[in-house]
């Protein structure tokens, strides 16, 4: 499997690193207007709203576009490339996820996916995508 | 009439007066300050003017390059009129040009230098390994590095990927921009890759990020460039012939990656070229040549679309057929860009631009060159600045 990178937690991402961890993948619902936001926005992009409230995503989505990145020319033989995606989740938002193991010959716009989560040493569980087979 | 200022600029339109340009690309041994210090000079020189004539300093370099403030310092010169950082990433250049036009046209201050100096390349150490944040990011804008795009060749690569899933753009189309920018490059001494290439050459080159291969990235450079910006009534004191700014633009897109985001499919340049061309009082029809910011093959291809060049969707084709390279129906890049030529942010495609206006092109001198249309780029496609350049005080109408 190619890797994600360690990240850190900070005040703004707390709530959506304890879902991962749990196995669940959270995402910002306005409470006023009900617009499903880009994860990282503190304001919503429907109506400026401030309150918005982390809620439990499918967990689907579907491939906007991906890039393929090829091992460094100084890594060890046989190490994969590295497959990203844009996913866009079944309530909208976009959110840029490895696809590990992917079979690069399924790669296509609308791809339906699934979300699966990995650890890595250091840093904080992340979503991951898979084919819906 | 117009109630656009700029429109209707006579004496009082503002002016590129001076180019500095220091030795670019593998110059090591000096700070990206020693070489904004330098561009400035080599531009007062240009003008005709003593460094003491400058009464406004506008810097621009990337974060952590240490070109600021100080500069003033620096230069020896204790009583300016306007000091300022700008930072718009790649669009900077263009926005240095914009505000210090608006200043000079109002008297906040005359003699305004705009300067940008980089020094990212250390001897014996790879692009990446500078350009590579080595530090544990955080949070959820964390994200996007997290899954693996490590810089900005894999982000723009998406963009890229998805343009050509939906308009059918291919990667030798792709390669089409890069062996234009060559072509221009072989024309340009100044030009840091002049080695002859082909389609052929760009599939070859090894994978950046899919689907970007090695030849569709911009080259990295050390350097300055500074560009003096005054009135035309003071251009006659000048040295050399002003190169008029007739209209500018600028649009931020901070895409938001949701449902429906036009992410890859159209940039900020849709609406900073147009506005541009509406201040200056002339169509995408009337312009004679685009020097435009090339980070990758990918962002000409956009930006000739969003300008109306060509249509929407049309720029792989529009590429391909030639139209850019020398000899094409449109010059784009006429010294190489930032592909081939040299990468110094925005100050690429504006120095090329007053090199042209001025008829200082040598073997790469277009002759027609009464409306130069200049891009800046920055982010990933989020901020854009359009100047529309010309050595005529007023152009067709106005």
């Amino acid at each position: 499997m190619a890797t994600v990178g360690a990240i850190a937690r900070d005040s703004q991402s707390e709530l959506f690193f304890d879902a991962t961890e749990r196995g669940e993948l959270l995402v910002r619902k306005c409470d006023d207007c009900g617009h499903f936001n880009e994860l990282s926005h503190p304001l919503c992009t429907g109506c400026g709203s401030s309150d918005l409230t982390w809620i439990k995503a499918a967990g689907t989505g579907t491939i906007v576009s991906w890039t393929i990145i090829p091992p460094a020319r100084n890594a060890e033989e046989g190490t994969p490339s590295t497959v990203v995606a844009l996913i866009e989740l079944a309530e909208g938002p976009w959110l840029w996820a490895q696809l590990p193991d992917i079979d690069m010959s399924k790669l296509a716009v609308g791809a339906a996916m699934s979300v699966g989560f990995v650890r890595p040493e250091g840093g904080e569980t992340l979503p991951v995508f898979f084919l819906v087979s | 009439m117009s109630e656009n200022p700029f429109v209707n600029a006579k004496a009082n339109r503002p002016a590129i007066v001076g180019l500095g340009m220091t030795e670019l690309g593998r110059v090591y041994g000096k700070t990206a300050t020693d070489f904004a210090v330098e561009a400035v000079t080599l531009a007062a020189k240009d003008a005709g003017i003593s460094v003491k004539g400058i009464d406004g300093v506008m810097t621009n370099c990337p974060p952590g390059a240490g070109v600021g403030l100080a500069l003033q310092r620096e230069l020896g010169l204790p009583n300016l009129r306007l000091l300022t950082e700008i930072q718009g990433y790649g669009s900077s250049a263009g926005q240095m040009v914009q505000y210090a036009s608006m200043a000079v046209m109002n008297g906040l201050a005359d003699v305004i230098v705009c300067v940008f100096a980089d020094a990212p390349l250390q001897e014996g150490k790879k692009a990446s390994e500078v350009y590579g944040n080595k530090q544990l990011p955080a949070g959820m804008t964390a994200l996007r590095r997290a899954s693996g795009i490590p810089g900005p060749p894999a982000s723009y690569a998406m963009a890229a990927r998805r343009h050509m899933e939906t308009y059918g753009t291919t990667s030798e189309q792709l390669g089409a921009v890069a062996v234009a920018a060559r072509q221009w490059a072989q024309l340009n001494p100044q030009a840091q890759m002049r080695e002859p290439i082909t389609i052929a050459d760009h599939q070859a080159s090894r994978m950046i990020a899919d689907p970007f291969h090695l030849l569709d990235c911009c080259i990295v450079s050390n350097g300055g460039i500074a560009v003096i910006v005054s009135r035309g009534d003071r251009a006659a004191d000048m040295a050399r012939p002003p190169v008029y700014v007739h209209g500018m633009g600028q649009a931020h897109a901070a895409y938001v990656m949701e449902r429906g985001g036009d992410f890859g499919l159209v940039s900020p340049a849709a609406i900073s070229g147009p506005a541009a061309l509406k201040m200056a009082g002339v169509s995408v029809n009337d312009v004679d040549m685009a020097q435009l910011y090339d980070c990758f093959t990918f962002t000409t291809l956009i930006t000739l679309e969003d300008y109306g060049f060509c249509a929407k969707g049309e720029g792989g084709k529009f590429v391909a057929s030639g139209a850019i390279a020398p000899g094409g129906s449109l010059p784009v890049n006429t010294g190489g860009g930032e592909l081939s030529g040299f990468y110094m942010w925005g100050m690429t495609p504006l120095s090329e631009a007053v090199i042209q206006g001025r008829g200082d092109g040598g073997e790469r001198q277009q002759s027609k060159r009464d409306v130069i249309m200049v891009s800046g780029n920055g982010g990933v496609l989020d901020n854009h600045s359009t100047l529309i350049l010309s050595p005529h005080q007023s152009l067709k109408g106005s």
